[in-house]
């Protein structure tokens, strides 16, 4: 008789404090709502607890979410810059191709693969460019020496 | 017939090309209220308007004496959140948002609280003090000012342009939202048409 009261006492004893404390905290909730607050609230309070650090960081900045519009002589400008650029690129790439191609090259070139096309006249020794200032200045002297 | 040497004709090219590297620029200090548009973008006069057309309906409108009365006369409380900047330039809103919190303050007829970046420094600053300041210094924590309201905003802009003309819009639009309700007590627009033509 006095191990079944001991019994009890162990699983009855902890279970009722469980349920006190759940009966209370409802007690507490209900009394702490507010009238005409939505009971559940704390659903969404919990939720946004966890992140209102990333919510609040942008505070007072401006978030860029600009577009790109189009606008006439921009885009005029822009197709000019591009195809100068273009340019530029088959300039430098015409020039690599000959600086690269040395003696050495030449010695290589006989042991390659079959199918390795060598420069053509097309390829021309690229170091010339026209924005090339000393180019510029040999080419006027010589015109004048030739033409004065 | 006028005759030039190989030497002179160098001479003067080398030095054009000294001239150009060393043009002079000219640099004044102008009014911050004079007018000078020179890309059609938007520039610090544009930034003025939208301060000053704010400024004025913030303070002016009703939600202001509606809060007071409500509230036993009660200063209210603004944070400022976000400005998107949904345009096709870079625009700062701090230019002219900032113009505006100075005449929350100014005024005295609204107070404003720190939020973001900045609000984050002072917590870090009061954090610091727990451990470095003296006791009778030392600020506590849980008794920041709460916001009644947060104002937030867009600007956007609607550009046409054809050949040498074009035309920008922008609407710059700035709301107070009550924190507690969500209820949207005040919108302030700013519209600014641009005709450029090249």
């Amino acid at each position: 008789m006095k191990k079944q009261n001991d019994l009890l006492k162990r699983i009855l004893q902890p279970g009722l404090a469980t349920l006190f404390l759940v009966a209370a905290t409802t007690c507490i909730q209900a009394q702490a709502l507010l009238p005409d607050q939505n009971p559940r609230y704390r659903e969404s309070m919990n939720a946004y607890l966890f992140k209102a650090d990333s919510l609040t960081r942008n505070e007072g900045t401006t978030l860029q979410q600009t577009y790109h519009a189009y606008q006439y002589f921009e885009a005029k400008q822009a197709l000019k810059e591009q195809r100068r650029q273009w340019r530029q690129d088959r300039r430098m790439a015409r020039s690599s191709y000959w600086n690269d191609y040395t003696y050495n090259d030449y010695a290589v070139g006989y042991n390659r693969p079959y199918g390795y096309s060598y420069p053509t006249y097309g390829h021309y020794p690229g170091g010339f460019r026209w924005n090339d200032i000393a180019t510029v200045t040999s080419l006027a002297l010589g015109a004048y020496i030739l033409f004065r | 017939m006028f005759k030039i040497n190989a030497a002179a004709f160098t001479g003067i090219l080398m030095a054009g090309i000294l001239l150009q590297g060393c043009a002079p620029r000219k640099v004044t200090r102008v009014d911050e209220k004079e007018q000078i548009d020179i890309s059609g973008r938007w520039n610090n006069t544009d930034s003025r308007l939208a301060a000053e057309e704010m400024t004025t309906r913030v303070l002016g409108e009703n939600w202001l004496p509606d809060f007071q009365q409500q509230h036993a006369g009660k200063k209210p409380v603004v944070i400022v959140g976000m400005v998107s900047n949904k345009t096709h330039e870079h625009i700062d809103a701090e230019t002219f948002v900032k113009d505006m919190e100075r005449s929350f303050v100014t005024t005295q007829k609204i107070r404003l609280v720190q939020g973001g970046a900045k609000r984050e420094e002072l917590r870090g600053e009061r954090a610091d003090q727990q451990k470095n300041a003296a006791v009778s210094t030392m600020k506590k924590w849980g008794l920041e000012v709460g916001a009644d309201y947060m104002l937030q905003g867009s600007i956007n802009s609607i550009v046409d342009s054809h050949k040498k003309q074009m035309v920008v819009y922008y609407q710059v639009d700035l709301e107070l939202t009550d924190l507690q309700s969500n209820e949207v007590v005040w919108i302030g627009n700013k519209k600014i048409a641009k005709y450029v033509k090249n």
